[in-house]
């Protein structure tokens, strides 16, 4: 489904060419049908959120996964900028859903000791579904960008039938402290509770805080580089665009890499009873990513860099599974989709200051000092988590686990 | 209302996938009458000239006018220029016509992405 849904998303930007042909469009036109879905995806993530915790999870997604699909049909039939930029946004109400629910449903459906490998396993799909943008960029250049969306809007549709399809886990019994109980359970304290006091909850959670604060550090730095690596390489190492753009997708294998490993290496940690285990891991990867990507950044030979670059690029998303998995260990089962609905807010705006910030930096003092400047804001990140992040785990699932104890059965 | 509800989404996916593949074959059979291809590219200093290949697939004939673009990966235009203002071309006929852009060499080296050839009907143009 996150495959799916990150080829939908970025379908767009790969066919801006072709869109600014037929509508006669200006650059800000173009970049405002992207400011438009992330706003209103983001924006959209807390409701949907709050629902995810009050309603069957499985609905909600595959009803996301279908509107996303229409959004995608409507895409492919604009016929002005207007309806463009309203199957955006429609895309963006649509994929708001998927998040919380999707991050909610796998911590119900696998148990803790599994939960950061799962998780992990979920992220590779944020990644596949770049593989899936040269296939859109050759429809669009066979057939038109209109043929792209509406067979993509397909795949859309299948996988909202097969989500429909998914069982419904009981919330909290993963968890391990809870029998299996009718479906019909009275539902907790948090199901219902207000929207402000629930997030003021989550945060009020040391280790959630922390993870999320630490975490967002890494993603402001990895969504940068993700945009800035090209020209990096460009620049910096006379390689020209086409080899450049091979060399970033070194950054993809690594990415793919971290996530798997970062979420294996979490759940054996906290299988050889290290309670603080995954946030160990987060807390390592992003203090070793610092080591490896200061000289990448600092070499002049540019096979040195691109191995730097590789290994690099596998600590940077290393940290995320196991701050997820970490989150949902803390986080009441009935408080989890409102706790992915923080991340995602928090990630987003991460991810869309970074580049702004890293070109008006490199404009001062240059791309190399831009990136060596930005860079040791994700060790200071893994430093933090070592340091507070570990202490909290345990009192933090303790209390999580008294309120699921609490639960009536 | 339980029963009703399974109904409309399996309702709307079957008709969402229905849709899907006929606007898909649709577009498919309206593949465009001319088909452009960038065929060489060559620079002399800040002048890039880049030649394209114009086919009338059709059993018709045909007057276009034919410009391209080199842009960024973002779609912005870095440079364009018009290749032919009035091309005549027979029914499934060929012509190669060439376009000069102008550009700096670090927007040859680190922002262009790709030379994006367009047409337009000689009425249109």
């Amino acid at each position: 489904m996150l495959a799916v849904d990150q080829a939908d998303r970025y379908l767009l930007s790969s066919v801006f060419p072709l869109l600014k042909d037929d509508f006669g469009l200006s650059d800000g036109q173009l970049g405002s049908l992207s400011a438009a879905f992330l706003l209103v995806a983001t924006a959209g993530a807390v409701p949907f959120g709050i629902l995810v915790d009050r309603t069957i999870r499985t609905r909600i997604a595959a009803w996301g996964a279908a509107l996303w699909s229409v959004a995608m049909l409507a895409t492919g039939l604009a016929t002005s900028y207007s309806g463009l930029f309203l199957s955006r946004m429609g895309l963006g109400v649509a994929e708001s859903s998927y998040t919380p629910a999707s991050f909610s449903l796998l911590t119900d459906y696998y148990p803790v000791e599994q939960r950061s490998r799962v998780l992990g396993i979920y992220q590779v799909g944020s990644v596949l579904g770049f593989l899936g943008l040269p296939l859109g960029g050759f429809i669009a250049t066979h057939w038109g960008w209109r043929a792209a969306f509406d067979l993509y809007a397909l795949s859309g549709f299948v996988v909202a039938l097969l989500v429909w399809r998914l069982r419904e886990p009981q919330r909290g019994v993963a968890d391990g402290l809870r029998a299996s109980v009718a479906p019909t359970m009275p539902r907790s304290q948090f199901s219902n509770m207000p929207a402000l006091p629930a997030f003021r909850y989550v945060l009020r959670t040391t280790s959630v805080t922390i993870s999320l604060v630490t975490n967002a550090l890494a993603v402001f730095f990895a969504s940068g580089l993700g945009i800035w690596a090209t020209t990096f390489l460009v620049r910096y190492h006379d390689l020209s665009l086409t080899k450049a753009t091979l060399a970033t997708s070194l950054l993809a294998v690594g990415a793919i890499v971290g996530m798997i490993w970062g979420g294996r290496l979490g759940d054996r940690l906290v299988a050889r009873g290290r309670p603080a285990g995954r946030v160990e891991v987060a807390a390592a990867a992003q203090m070793v990513g610092v080591v490896l990507l200061v000289p990448a950044f600092a070499v002049h030979g540019t096979a040195a860099m691109l191995v730097l670059f590789a290994l690099g690029a596998v600590t940077l998303t290393m940290p995320n599974a196991p701050l997820a998995a970490l989150r949902a260990d803390v986080i009441h089962p009935d408080l989890r989709g409102r706790a992915a609905a923080l991340q995602s807010v928090l990630y987003a705006g991460a991810a869309a200051a970074s580049p702004l910030v890293i070109g008006l930096i490199s404009d001062s003092i240059g791309l190399r000092g831009a990136l060596l400047v930005v860079l040791p804001m994700m060790g200071i990140g893994g430093i933090a988590l070592a340091a507070f992040g570990r202490h909290a785990v345990e009192p933090d699932r303790h209390r999580m686990q008294a309120s699921l104890l609490e639960m009536p059965q | 209302m339980k029963r009703l509800h399974p109904v409309l989404f399996v309702a709307l996916c079957l008709a969402g996938m229905a849709a899907s593949i006929g606007l898909t074959v649709r577009e498919v059979a309206r593949t465009a009458p001319i088909a452009l291809t960038v065929t060489h590219t060559s620079r002399t200093a800040q002048t890039t000239v880049v030649t394209v290949d114009v086919r009338n697939t059709t059993d018709i004939n045909r007057c276009v006018s034919v410009r391209v673009a080199a842009r960024d990966r973002a779609g912005h235009d870095l440079a364009a220029a018009t290749a032919s203002l009035r091309l005549a071309l027979p029914a499934h006929g060929r012509h190669s016509v060439q376009a000069r852009l102008t550009l700096t060499q670090r927007e040859y080296d680190e922002k262009l992405d790709a030379f994006y050839p367009s047409q337009r009907p000689c009425s249109e143009a």
